[in-house]
């Protein structure tokens, strides 16, 4: 469960906020969209999540435990149960790919045995079948920056299996991609969320890809939560208001 | 600095050309009407004519220990900077302990390795130890440099992916930084170590050993048809570490 309570960001004293009084609830096993212009406060949003970014205000909690205040090993054990996906993938491009979906268990490995590649035999296990469940066996010995897009994304998501996270947070993780491979992309995060129980949130610019796989939409607009419900019931009319570039007031 | 307006830039040009002859010749006495030291040169390249060759062992034997002064000092340097780029890089270290460091680094960069090398003379002994200990300190505060500036370029993107995973700060510097930047960070150190062939091809001139000795030694005792042998020796040298460098960078690039 991914919990936000009235989060508010600001990352300068005289700019508006990115986030202004955030509230959201995404329990396990859904997957939502999260819908809004450039620089609507959907990336702060996620990365409040984790802790890459600290809210001024608020609570975002993850599985019942505040994210805030945080600090240290007890960040990096909330860390460790929320995965994150990027629009640019963030693979190391030097490695092997399997070496990349292993960098996903990293957070249960002390510096020198990490550094000196001693990954356990069972962790090894794991990536290998992985990276046969997002359609990537054979490629293990393959560097990174070798695929295609839509290969390192799929490099991507079995590195955030790795972590077996509870929630699973996505930054524009199409946008990308060609709109076919965007949809592979989707099909495979829409059936791991259902398999695992995950808590999927994803930033998302293509509504109508959207539509196709998230059945809940949250419209962000100037850091403020404009829409939260079916996306079935995302009307054109929501989504101009969802889009102006304006400050919508809450209908 | 701010830019100055046009039109006052090309007088400004001018003013620092003209004033920068004019106190230059006054500083160093340099006029055309003092050439005629060059009667002395005429002697001098006859002097040069024929080669000695029988001198040739002992030049190969010099260039070797130049090459070893140069791959040692560089090895040296490598082994301290590369951990000391850790603690210099604005995004990896604090400035508690970065600011510091980072000021003894520029100090020991600032000294050339001449300099270092007749410190390193004195201080121990004439032949090649000083030679590789002057090459070590002044890369050291380059290579410090260098490394740390290719560590600050490192994009964030895969670093906070690895920070994401819930990790140490240490295992994200490693993942996460280092295989992006090694092989600029070899690239820079072979750069050095082609740097350092010259650099040690003249530290014998100071007594810090080298194919620079045998420069020296020819000199002083007025034997320039040896003296030819080392040139040729120190030209040869320039034009291997040329070589050498561009192959190398060639395969790490």
């Amino acid at each position: 469960m991914l919990q936000y309570q009235g989060v508010t960001k600001r990352y300068a004293p005289d700019q508006p906020p990115a986030l202004d009084g955030a509230s959201l609830q995404v329990e396990p096993g859904e997957m939502v969209a999260l819908l809004g212009p450039s620089g609507a406060g959907k990336s702060t949003l996620i990365r409040c999540a984790n802790g890459l970014v600290r809210p001024e205000s608020g609570v975002v909690r993850v599985g019942g435990q505040s994210v805030g205040g945080m600090s240290g090993a007890d960040l990096r054990a909330v860390r460790r149960k929320v995965a994150v996906i990027f629009q640019e993938f963030h693979l190391i491009d030097r490695f092997s790919v399997l070496k990349n979906v292993l960098a996903g268990r990293l957070g249960a490995y002390p510096f020198w045995r990490a550094a000196a590649g001693l990954w356990s035999a069972a962790d090894v296990a794991a990536a290998r079948e992985l990276l046969v469940r997002v359609g990537l066996e054979g490629h293990e010995r393959k560097l990174a920056r070798e695929l295609s897009g839509g290969q390192r994304q799929r490099v991507a998501i079995a590195r955030a299996m790795m972590q077996a996270p509870e929630v699973l947070l996505g930054d524009e993780p199409v946008a990308s991609l060609d709109p076919v491979t965007g949809r592979s992309i989707l099909r495979l995060i829409a059936d791991l969320t259902a398999e695992r129980r995950l808590t999927t949130v994803l930033s998302l610019h293509d509504v109508t890809l959207a539509r196709e796989f998230c059945p809940r939409a949250v419209g962000v607009s100037a850091g403020r939560i404009v829409y939260d419900g079916p996306m079935a019931d995302v009307t054109p009319n929501l989504l101009e208001m969802i889009y102006s570039p304006l400050p919508p007031t809450l209908p | 600095m701010r830019r100055l307006n046009d039109r006052f830039r090309g007088p400004a040009l001018w003013t620092l050309v003209l004033g920068g002859l004019v106190g230059s010749v006054l500083v160093t006495g340099f006029t055309p009407d003092k050439m005629q030291t060059w009667s002395h040169a005429g002697e001098f390249v006859r002097g040069m004519f024929p080669p000695d060759w029988s001198v040739l062992p002992e030049v190969l034997r010099g260039m070797g220990e130049t090459v070893g002064i140069a791959f040692l000092g560089t090895f040296v340097a490598f082994v301290l900077a590369f951990p000391l780029a850790f603690l210099t890089a604005r995004n990896i270290t604090g400035p508690w302990l970065g600011v510091p460091l980072r000021w003894l680094m520029a100090m020991l960069r600032s000294v050339p390795e001449v300099l270092w090398a007749i410190i390193f003379v004195v201080a121990t002994d004439f032949g090649n130890v000083p030679g590789v200990l002057a090459l070590a300190a002044h890369n050291i505060g380059i290579l410090t440099k260098l490394i740390g500036e290719v560590f600050e370029e490192a994009p964030v993107g895969p670093q906070e992916a690895m920070a994401a995973t819930g990790t140490g700060r240490a295992n994200v510097v490693w993942f996460g930084i280092l295989p992006w930047a090694m092989p600029t960070v070899l690239s820079h150190t072979f750069f050095r170590f082609e740097c350092n062939i010259r650099s040690a091809a003249i530290l014998g001139v100071v007594g810090a050993g080298g194919i620079g000795t045998l420069l020296m030694q020819h000199r002083q005792l007025y034997l320039y048809e040896m003296m030819t042998v080392d040139v040729l020796g120190i030209i040869a040298l320039v034009l291997l570490a040329d070589w050498l460098g561009a192959a190398v960078r060639k395969q790490v690039s």
